[in-house]
C-alpha cells in the first residue's frame, strides 16, 4: 500500500481501532489519537520532502478502479498546492487534538472518533484527482464536523451547525448537477470516465461552461466564505469548540480555495476569465466589510471569524485575477492564513479556558499578568496583519502584485486599492484586541491571578508561530512547490480559446 | 399453453417452498413451549424458507415459465434478491416484537411468509393476471397484520384505510388492465408496448384509459402525489417491525413491474407517459419533503420521507419510458436495497424504542448517550436516506441523477437535489435529537438479539454499498436485464 493512501486512511484507521478501546482507558485513547495524526505528519512531512520542486505535475499518484462500469476510479494524487495544503491539514490536527486533551469534559472517545474521521476526509479531499472521489470525500467531511460542532459545541450551537450543514450542501448539491452534467458530456464524446485528467480534455460549449462554473463557484464559494455566501462562517466559529474551530478556519475554509484552482478554473477557463470581474469585486467587498465587522465585535472569536472572511477575501482576490503571482500568493495565503488563524483560535481558547468569557471587556492589562502569553499573542498578531518578515505578507503582497496588473479583472487598479484598505483595517482591528486584552491596567481583579502559558499550549502553539517566522524569510520552501503548478494553470487559462472565436 | 410438465413446475419452486413454510409456521404457533422461543423459532425457520427460495430461483435464472407469465430474466431476479434482503432481516425485529406477536404467533409468520410469496410473484410476472395474484397475495396479508400493532385501536384504522383503498387501487388496476387487453389485444406487459405503438391508435381513448387507470393503481401503491393519502396512516398505525419491511418491500415489487411496463412502452414514440411520470415524480419529491419537514412526530416523518423517496424512484421509470429500461432497473435496484435497508433500520429501531406508541421527536433526545449503538445505526440509516456519502444513499441517488440528466431532464435533477437539501434537514434534526440533546431519563431497556442482528446488518449493507458499490452495479447494468420476447 502506498504512501499517498496511507497517508490519506491512517486516521481513520486510528479512529476505527479506537472506537474498541473501552471508554475509561482515557489515557489510551488520547494516546492512539495522537499517534494515529503524529504518523499523518511525519508521512505528509516526508512526501513534502520527497516532491520534486519545479514540477508542474501530480506525484505520488495512485489509481484503482472503484466503480468499473461508470469509469470512476480511486485516483489520488499531489501537486504542490495539494501538497502544502495537506502537509498544513496533518499538522493542523494534531495541533487541535493536543490543545483538546484538557477542554473537552465529555464524551472524549466521541470526540476523537470523529475527528480522526474528519482528518481522513479532509486529506482525501486534498488529494483526489477523480472527480466524483473528491465529492465524496467533500461531502463526508460534513458528518463529522456537524457532529463535532454539534456536541461539543457553545450555547448556540444547534443552530450554528445546522445552517453550517444546509449552506454548504446547498452548493455542494448545485456543485453535484454540474458535476454530472460534465460527466455525461465527457461521456457521450470520449467514454465514461470521472478522472480530472480525462475530464480537461473535453472542450465544453460557451453558455453550458458558464452555468457549470457558476454551480462549481458557488460552491467554492460558500466555503471560502466569499461575501456573500459568509453568513454561516460567524455562527459556526464562534459555536464550535477551540479544535474544531482552529479545523475549520485552518482547513476548511482552504478547501473551497481549493476546490476552486483544481477543478472550477482548469475546467471551465473560459468562464472563469468572463466571471473574473464580478468575482473580484465580490472578494474586495469581502475584504473591507470583514474587515469592518471585526472592527466592531466585542467576541474575539467572531472577531477572528470576520477577519478570516477579511484575509480569505484576499485569496479570492488571488485566484481571480489568473495571474502566476496572484494565484502563487493566493495558495500561499491559505497556508500562512492557516497558521495565524489555527494561533489564533488556540490562543482564544486558551483565554477562554482561564475565565470562561470572549469578550474584549473583560480582559485588561494581561501583559503584566501572563507575559508569555502576550508575547505569543503579539507575535501571532503580527504574522496575521501580514507584517514583512512573516508569512501573512508574503501572501498579500503577491496577491496584490499578481491583482494589479491583471488584465482579466478590467477594474484591477481600483481593486487593489481598495484591497490595501483592508491591510490597514486589519492592522487596526488586531491592535486593537492587543490593546484592550493586554495592554493598559488590570481591570478586574479576578485577572490578576490568571496562570501564564502552560506547557502544552507553549507546544501546541511553538510550531504554528515558528512556521509563520520561516517561511515569512524562507517562502521558496514552499513557493517552490506551489508555483509550478499555478504556473502551468495560468497556462492552462491564457491557451484557452476566447469566446466568439 | 403446454401441458403442465416437470419444467413448468419447476418454475413454481420458490413459490411452493415458502407456500409449505407458511403452513408450517401456522402449525409451530400451535407448539407448546416458551413464548419467545416460539417466536424466534418461527423467526428462523421463516428466514430459512426465504432464503431457500431465493436459492431455488437460480435453479431458474434466464428461464420463462408458462409460455411467458413468469420471466425470471436478471431484473426480477435482482429484486427478488433486494425483497427477500429486506424481508430476512426484518424478521428478526418481528420476532421481538411482542405488542405484534402477542395472540398469534403461527398466524403472523404464516401471512408474512405469503406475503412475500405475493412479492416474488409480483416480480416476475410479465402478465396482468400473474401480477394481479401476486399483488394481492403480497397485499391481503399486510392489510390483516396492519391491524396487530400494539395499540389495537389506532392500527385498527390504519389497517382499515389500507385495505379500503389498496382494495380501490388493485380494482382499478384490474379495470384498467382489462380496458387495456381489450384495446391492445394482449395481456403479456412485454408486448403491450410494441402493441400500442402497432393498433394502439384504433382505440386511442381506451388505451389511454385503460394504462392511466394501471398507472394510477400503481402510483397508489408506491404512495405517489395525489394517491399517498394513506401513507402517512399506515406508516404511524401499523406495527413498525412490519413497516420495516413494508416500506422497502412493497415498493421495491411495485417498481419491478413498472419498470418491465415502462420499458415495453418505450416501444411508443411521442407518448404522454414521461410527462405524467414526471409530475408523479416532482410532486411527490416536492409534497413529501416539504410535509416531513412540518412532523414532530417520527413514524409521520418517515412516511412522508418515504413519499419523498417514491419520487424519486419513479424518475427512473421515465427513463426506462424512454429506452433505457435497462439502466432503469439496475438503478432501481440499488436503490430499492438502500432505501429499503436504511428505512428498515429506522422502523426496527422505532419498534424497539416506542414506548406506549409514542414516538414523537423528543422521546429520542439523548438516546446516543444511553444506547450508543441503536443511535449509530440510526444515524447512518438517516444519512443514507439524505443521500450523504459515503453510504449506500448516496449512490442510490447519485444513479438515478445520472440517468435524469443522461436523458437531460434536468428540471427533475434540480428539484432532485434541492428536495434532498430539504430532506436533509429534518434528518439533521432527527440526529441533533439523538446525538446532541439530553436525554429526560435514564431508563435503559436491555438490549435484544433479534433487532440488534437486523441493525447491524442494515448498517454493514448501507455501508457497504456506499463504499464498494462497483461488483453490484456492474452485475446490474447489463442490457440484457429485462426480459424481451
Amino acid at each position: 500500500m502506498s504512501t499517498l493512501t496511507l497517508t490519506i486512511f491512517a486516521p481513520l484507521w486510528g479512529a476505527i481501532l479506537i472506537a474498541f478501546i473501552p471508554r475509561r482507558f482515557d489515557r489510551v485513547i488520547w494516546g492512539g489519537a495522537v499517534a494515529a495524526a503524529a504518523y499523518t505528519l511525519g508521512q505528509t512531512l516526508w512526501l513534502f520532502g520527497q516532491f520534486a520542486t519545479e514540477n508542474a505535475s501530480f506525484q505520488f499518484v495512485e489509481i484503482a478502479p472503484w466503480i468499473p462500469s461508470f469509469g470512476i476510479s480511486y485516483y489520488v494524487g499531489l501537486d504542490g498546492i495539494s501538497l502544502t495544503l495537506v502537509c498544513l491539514t496533518a499538522l493542523l490536527s494534531i495541533i487541535s487534538l493536543a490543545a483538546s486533551f484538557g477542554s473537552i469534559k465529555e464524551r472524549r472517545k466521541e470526540f476523537v472518533i470523529l475527528f480522526l474521521a474528519l482528518e481522513t476526509a479532509m486529506i482525501g479531499t486534498f488529494a483526489s484527482l477523480d472527480i466524483f472521489l473528491f465529492y465524496v470525500f467533500w461531502e463526508a467531511m460534513l458528518i463529522p464536523m456537524y457532529l463535532l460542532i454539534g456536541m461539543f459545541g457553545g450555547p448556540r450551537r444547534i443552530y450554528a451547525t445546522v445552517k453550517f450543514v444546509l449552506f454548504t450542501m446547498a452548493g455542494s448539491v448545485l456543485m453535484l448537477i454540474a458535476i454530472l452534467t460534465l460527466y455525461s458530456l465527457h461521456a457521450a464524446k470520449f467514454g465514461p470516465s470521472a478522472a480530472l485528467p480525462d475530464l480537461l480534455r473535453l472542450e465544453i460549449p460557451p453558455i453550458t461552461q458558464l452555468w457549470m462554473f457558476i454551480a462549481f463557484f458557488v460552491a467554492f464559494a460558500i466555503k471560502i466564505p466569499l461575501f456573500p455566501f459568509h453568513t454561516w462562517l460567524p455562527d459556526a466559529h464562534v459555536e464550535a469548540p477551540t479544535a474544531g474551530s482552529v479545523i475549520l478556519a485552518g482547513v476548511l475554509l482552504k478547501m473551497g480555495g481549493y476546490g476552486w484552482i483544481r477543478f472550477a478554473i482548469p475546467l471551465f477557463p473560459e468562464a472563469a476569465k468572463v466571471c473574473a470581474p464580478a468575482i473580484g469585486v465580490l472578494a474586495v467587498v469581502g475584504i473591507v466589510y470583514g474587515a469592518y465587522l471585526a472592527l466592531s465585535q466585542e467576541d474575539m472569536k467572531k472577531l477572528i471569524a470576520y477577519s478570516s472572511v477579511s484575509h480569505m477575501g484576499f485569496v479570492a482576490l488571488g485566484l481571480a485575477s489568473l495571474s502566476p503571482l496572484g494565484m502563487a500568493g493566493a495558495v500561499f495565503g491559505m497556508i500562512s492564513h492557516g497558521l495565524t488563524t489555527g494561533a489564533l483560535f488556540l490562543l482564544v481558547g486558551a483565554l477562554y479556558e482561564r475565565r470562561h468569557t470572549r469578550m474584549l471587556e473583560d480582559w485588561g492589562g494581561l501583559a503584566a499578568v501572563c507575559p508569555r502569553l502576550a508575547a505569543v499573542f503579539l507575535v501571532v498578531t503580527l504574522a496575521s496583519v501580514g507584517i514583512p518578515g512573516m508569512s501573512g505578507f508574503i501572501g498579500e503582497f503577491l496577491v496584490l502584485c499578481g491583482t494589479f496588473p491583471s488584465s482579466y479583472l478590467r477594474i484591477s487598479g481600483w481593486l487593489s486599492g481598495a484591497a490595501v484598505t483592508g491591510v490597514i483595517l486589519g492592522a487596526a482591528y488586531m491592535l486593537l484586541v492587543f490593546q484592550r486584552v493586554f495592554l493598559g491596567a488590570v481591570k478586574f481583579e479576578e485577572n490578576k491571578r490568571i496562570p501564564d502559558l502552560r506547557p502544552i499550549e507553549v507546544a501546541t502553539l511553538l510550531p504554528l508561530v515558528l512556521l509563520s517566522l520561516w517561511l515569512g524569510l524562507q517562502a521558496n520552501i514552499v513557493l517552490s512547490r506551489i508555483q509550478p503548478a499555478t504556473a502551468a494553470l495560468v497556462e492552462r487559462v491564457e491557451e484557452a480559446r476566447p469566446w466568439g472565436r | 399453453m403446454g401441458p403442465l410438465t416437470l419444467d413448468s413446475l419447476l418454475g413454481l419452486l420458490p413459490y411452493g417452498v415458502l407456500g409449505a413454510a407458511s403452513l408450517v409456521a401456522l402449525f409451530m404457533g400451535a407448539l407448546r413451549g416458551a413464548p419467545q422461543s416460539k417466536r424466534n423459532l418461527s423467526a428462523i425457520l421463516s428466514a430459512g424458507a426465504v432464503i431457500g427460495a431465493l436459492v431455488s430461483l437460480l435453479v431458474l435464472s434466464g428461464s420463462s415459465v408458462f409460455s411467458g407469465l413468469l420471466v425470471y430474466d436478471r431484473l426480477g431476479f435482482g429484486f427478488a434478491l433486494g425483497i427477500g434482503a429486506l424481508l430476512v432481516f426484518a424478521l428478526p425485529g418481528i420476532a421481538a416484537d411482542g405488542g405484534l406477536l402477542r395472540d398469534h404467533v403461527g398466524g403472523v409468520f404464516s401471512l408474512l411468509l405469503l406475503s412475500g410469496c405475493g412479492a416474488l410473484i409480483v416480480v416476475f410476472s410479465n402478465h396482468i393476471l400473474t401480477f394481479f395474484v401476486g399483488v394481492e397475495l403480497l397485499s391481503i396479508p399486510l392489510y390483516v397484520l396492519s391491524s396487530l400493532a400494539t395499540s389495537r385501536r389506532i392500527a385498527s384504522e390504519a389497517a382499515y384505510k389500507y385495505f379500503l383503498l389498496g382494495a380501490v387501487g388493485s380494482a382499478f388496476f384490474i379495470y384498467g388492465a382489462a380496458l387495456t387487453w381489450g384495446a391492445l389485444g394482449t395481456a403479456y406487459f412485454s408486448e403491450m408496448g410494441p402493441a400500442w405503438a402497432d393498433h394502439g391508435s384504433a382505440q386511442p381513448l381506451l388505451v389511454a384509459i385503460g394504462v392511466g387507470l394501471m398507472l394510477a393503481s400503481l402510483a397508489f401503491k408506491l404512495g405517489l402525489v395525489p394517491f399517498h393519502m394513506w401513507v402517512p396512516d399506515l406508516y404511524q398505525g401499523a406495527p413498525a417491525s412490519l413497516v420495516a419491511w413494508m416500506s422497502g418491500g412493497v415498493k421495491g415489487a411495485i417498481l419491478a413491474t413498472a419498470v418491465r411496463l415502462f420499458d415495453s412502452f418505450s416501444a411508443l414514440e411521442n407518448s404522454p407517459l414521461p410527462i405524467v411520470v414526471g409530475a408523479l415524480a416532482i410532486s411527490s419529491m416536492v409534497w413529501g419533503s416539504f410535509a416531513a419537514l412540518a412532523q414532530k412526530n417520527v413514524k409521520r416523518m418517515l412516511a412522508y420521507s418515504s413519499v419523498a423517496h417514491a419520487g424519486y424512484m419513479s424518475i427512473p421509470l421515465l427513463s426506462a419510458s424512454e429506452g433505457s429500461g435497462a439502466e432503469a432497473g439496475g438503478a432501481l435496484i440499488v436503490y430499492v436495497l438502500a432505501y429499503g435497508m436504511a428505512s428498515l433500520a429506522a422502523f426496527v429501531v422505532l419498534s424497539v424504542e416506542e414506548v406506549d406508541g409514542r414516538t414523537s421527536l423528543a422521546d429520542f433526545s439523548g438516546l446516543a448517550r444511553k444506547k450508543p449503538f441503536v443511535a449509530f445505526v440510526l444515524a447512518v440509516a438517516l444519512f443514507s436516506l439524505a443521500g450523504m456519502p459515503p453510504l449506500g444513499g448516496f449512490i442510490a441517488k447519485f444513479n438515478v441523477l445520472m440517468l435524469a440528466i443522461r436523458g437531460s431532464h434536468y428540471l427533475l435533477a434540480i428539484v432532485g437535489v434541492l428536495t434532498s437539501l430539504v430532506s436533509l434537514a429534518y434528518y439533521l434534526n432527527f440526529i441533533v435529537q439523538l446525538y446532541m440533546r439530553e436525554p429526560e431519563d435514564v431508563r435503559g431497556t436491555k438490549g435484544e438479539v433479534g433487532p440488534a442482528i437486523a441493525l447491524a446488518a442494515s448498517s454493514i449493507v448501507t455501508i457497504v454499498l456506499g463504499l464498494l458499490p462497483g461488483i453490484m452495479l456492474a452485475y446490474f447494468q447489463n442490457s440484457a436485464l429485462i426480459f424481451r420476447p
